[in-house]
């Protein structure tokens, strides 16, 4: 009796049952979004040490807050932030000067105070897609240079007298150099507490896309259909320009494989009686698997390799995966077709071991 | 001054937890010694962090080893079909071997490949996290040997040059201008020789640099001439010119490894600045105090060392012009690892 349906039907079937799981898969942005951004302003600036700079200091926490809470409810409240932030810094700008009396030190305050309110009236749109200077130090061989980040340095010149130990209090008996470096770094920190809530604005707006990303990729090491070193190069370099682009990504929900061997049971109706069934190798020649998918599937060419009596040793034909596992395919012997399935495909009802036993019998 | 927060980078090989933390205190502790700082003690300057894609790296390496021989397993030799598995699957068998190929060259493989994604991403967010509990603090980042590409790559993908009012609601992101590094530190820099492979990061200017367009305040790069490592695709002043912060070319030989870590941080010049940046030390600036450190750090260096492996590696260095593929590659630093082997033993 001839079979009701031949072997070639099979892949015709599967592909009608499972095309629609093939774009069933949920999109990045909604997994995104079931990890809200979780921000308040009630961390707010820290101040770790006590400052002699403390009407700055205050003066920044105070700014901080305010900046903050407008992250939180302003949309494009960019007059309200560029006053707050000339008031800021003309007001840190003035108690500065009071505190040092060295020429050299006083230019440069003000040189690097109008480099600040340059930069603050550039801001635009909204709060957090603006960067907000922040004042900082460096000593480079002897040299003090003074500066917003990124702005041109003003060089502090190095006939320091002793009005920065007046600042500094002559702690240990710091050196007229060391006394400004100290006290200047000082004054830097305390004014740079007003921008800390948008640095962790921007880093709680990175939250959720970096942990969508590190679970995904932990799915995809944990998950996806295991790969050979060959197939992993294939994948890489197929997807080159995915992985080179200038963002951090997900995996591919692709993944291909390229001569990847497997062994395989197969049953040909069509030979003799008593050699109908054949353990053999299958070789993948190409293949691809969408292993994030509701219904993770993939498709491969395969030649499988049998030790027939009567029939060709080598087919030709399709393999299907499902689950990013088993593998269940179909195969052409030129005057007979027959139907396999990898190991994997009696993963659920047996372990690995049990599975190594069985097929070492048939050796 | 509040503690700054150096995250730490290692290179290519396992390394266990800490590990490049206790060699960079034991390198930055020598040259403290060295310049007269009494008493340095790095835990109470700094807080120190790792970035460690070790484990990561040796997972896979091993997944791959135990899949492969699962199939070879499944064709014992003299099966129908194993010579065919043998020639596909036995070098991936080997994977999780000890031999030097496997345990270091496979992680820049590994790398260059997708898994390097995974790491990136990991990165990432282990720098996000740093900046969101840093408050006021200055983020240092030193990274060394492979991990200088794992981090150039990253910052290159993780930071984006905008212009005011510009965001990116799509992906995670810092702003380089905004929430940039104090410094960064890169040792033995093969991110432009990694580049070749993964062809992620561009070898000419990226957002790694310091300047108004960077991801940092300052750059510092190191590299020692008798560092094969650095031969390749080098990252050095002919290639790529640093605006704030300099490179470091450094000579002296006390050990057998060019390439080692700690002996690196533990240069004068190298040591000058890091103390400098980091804690803002003054002892190290006074010429005194740096002339004797210079002297001691010397004392253990073997005489005229340098002058032997220069010269015998001179013909080395010059086969790198005609390395086409990452198998000659490896054959060349082999040669020269067997030379400098030799060397030392002539000299002992």
């Amino acid at each position: 009796m001839k079979p009701l349906l031949k072997a070639h039907c099979l892949p015709v079937a599967l592909l009608l049952v499972l095309a629609p799981a093939l774009f069933a898969a949920d999109s990045d942005e909604s997994r995104i979004q079931d990890n809200p951004i979780a921000f308040n302003c009630d961390a707010g600036a820290v101040s770790r040490d006590p400052s002699r700079f403390k009407e700055i200091e205050k003066l920044a926490i105070e700014v901080d807050t305010k900046l903050c809470q407008n992250l939180l409810t302003l949309k494009g409240g960019t007059p309200p932030t560029r006053s707050l932030l000339l008031d800021f810094g003309k007001q840190s700008e003035t108690l500065l000067l009071k505190q040092f009396s060295n020429a050299s030190v006083q230019n440069a305050i003000t040189t690097q105070f109008g480099h600040y309110a340059d930069q603050i009236l550039m801001i635009e749109g909204d709060l957090q897609n603006n960067n907000y200077p922040k004042l900082s130090t460096k000593t480079i061989d002897g040299t003090l240079y003074f500066s917003p980040q990124h702005g041109k340095e003003s060089v502090i010149a190095d006939n320091f007298d002793d009005s920065c130990t007046k600042v500094t209090g002559d702690e240990d008996n710091q050196t007229p150099f060391n006394a400004c470096t100290a006290a200047l770094e000082d004054a830097a920190t305390a004014f740079n507490n007003y921008e800390v809530s948008v640095t962790r604005y921007r880093t709680a707006q990175n939250d959720p896309k970096l942990s969508y990303l590190s679970s995904a990729w932990s799915r995809y090491l944990d998950k996806a259909r295991s790969q050979t070193i060959l197939d992993v190069w294939a994948t890489s370099a197929i997807h080159d320009d995915y992985y080179s682009q200038r963002n951090l990504v997900a995996p591919h929900p692709r993944q291909y494989f390229f001569l990847r061997p497997q062994a395989v049971y197969e049953f040909n109706q069509d030979a003799k009686k008593g050699d109908r069934t054949q353990v053999g190798l299958a070789i993948e020649w190409f293949g691809v698997n969408w292993w994030d998918s509701k219904i993770p599937f993939g498709v491969g060419l395969i030649s499988v390799f049998a030790d027939y009596e009567e029939e060709d040793s080598v087919g030709h034909g399709l393999q299907f995966t499902f689950n990013n596992s088993a593998s269940i395919g179909w195969v052409d012997r030129g005057d007979s077709e027959g139907i396999f399935v990898t190991l994997d495909f009696f993963k659920l009802w047996e372990d690995k071991s049990t599975q190594l036993e069985q097929y070492k019998k048939y050796q | 001054m509040s503690k700054p927060v150096i995250l730490l980078i290692h290179g290519m090989g396992t390394h266990p937890l800490d590990n490049m933390t206790r060699e960079f205190k034991a390198g930055l502790m020598e040259a403290a010694n060295g310049f007269g700082i009494d008493a340095f003690d790095p835990d109470e300057s700094m807080d120190i962090t790792e970035f460690n894609y070790s484990e990561t790296l040796d997972n896979i390496r091993k997944k791959l080893a135990e899949d492969a021989q699962e199939i070879l397993d499944l064709f014992p030799n003299g099966t129908p079909g194993s010579e065919i598995v043998n020639k596909l699957l036995a070098f991936q068998a080997n994977f999780s071997e000890d031999e030097l190929v496997y345990t270091h060259w496979l992680d820049v493989a590994l790398y260059s490949l997708y898994y390097g994604e995974s790491i990136r991403v990991e990165l990432a967010r282990k720098l996000n996290n740093l900046f969101k509990e840093a408050d006021n603090r200055r983020v240092h980042i030193i990274a060394h040997s492979l991990g200088t590409a794992v981090l150039h790559d990253t910052l290159d993908k993780f930071y984006k040059v905008l212009a005011p009012g510009e965001g990116d609601d799509d992906y995670p992101y810092l702003r380089a201008g905004g929430q940039n590094l104090k410094t960064l530190w890169t040792f033995a820099n093969v991110n432009r020789l990694v580049s070749v492979l993964n062809n992620v990061a561009d070898r000419g200017p990226t957002v790694v640099r310091s300047g108004p367009t960077g991801c940092t305040d300052s750059l510092y790069n190191i590299y020692h001439t008798l560092d094969p490592f650095c031969w390749f695709e080098p990252y050095k002043e002919d290639t790529v010119t640093i605006e704030s912060g300099r490179h470091f070319e450094t000579r002296v030989v006390r050990k057998k490894n060019t390439h080692s870590f700690q002996e690196y941080v533990a240069s004068p010049e190298v040591a000058k600045y890091l103390l400098a940046e980091l804690v803002q030390a003054v002892e190290p600036l006074k010429p005194d105090n740096f002339a004797a450190y210079v002297e001691k750090h010397s004392e253990n260096t073997v005489s005229n060392i340098y002058d032997k492996i220069e010269a015998k590696v001179d013909d080395i260095k010059g086969g790198r012009n005609q390395i086409s593929n990452a198998a000659e590659l490896f054959e060349l630093l082999k040669t020269f690892v067997d030379t400098v082997e030799n060397i030392w033993e002539e000299d002992e």
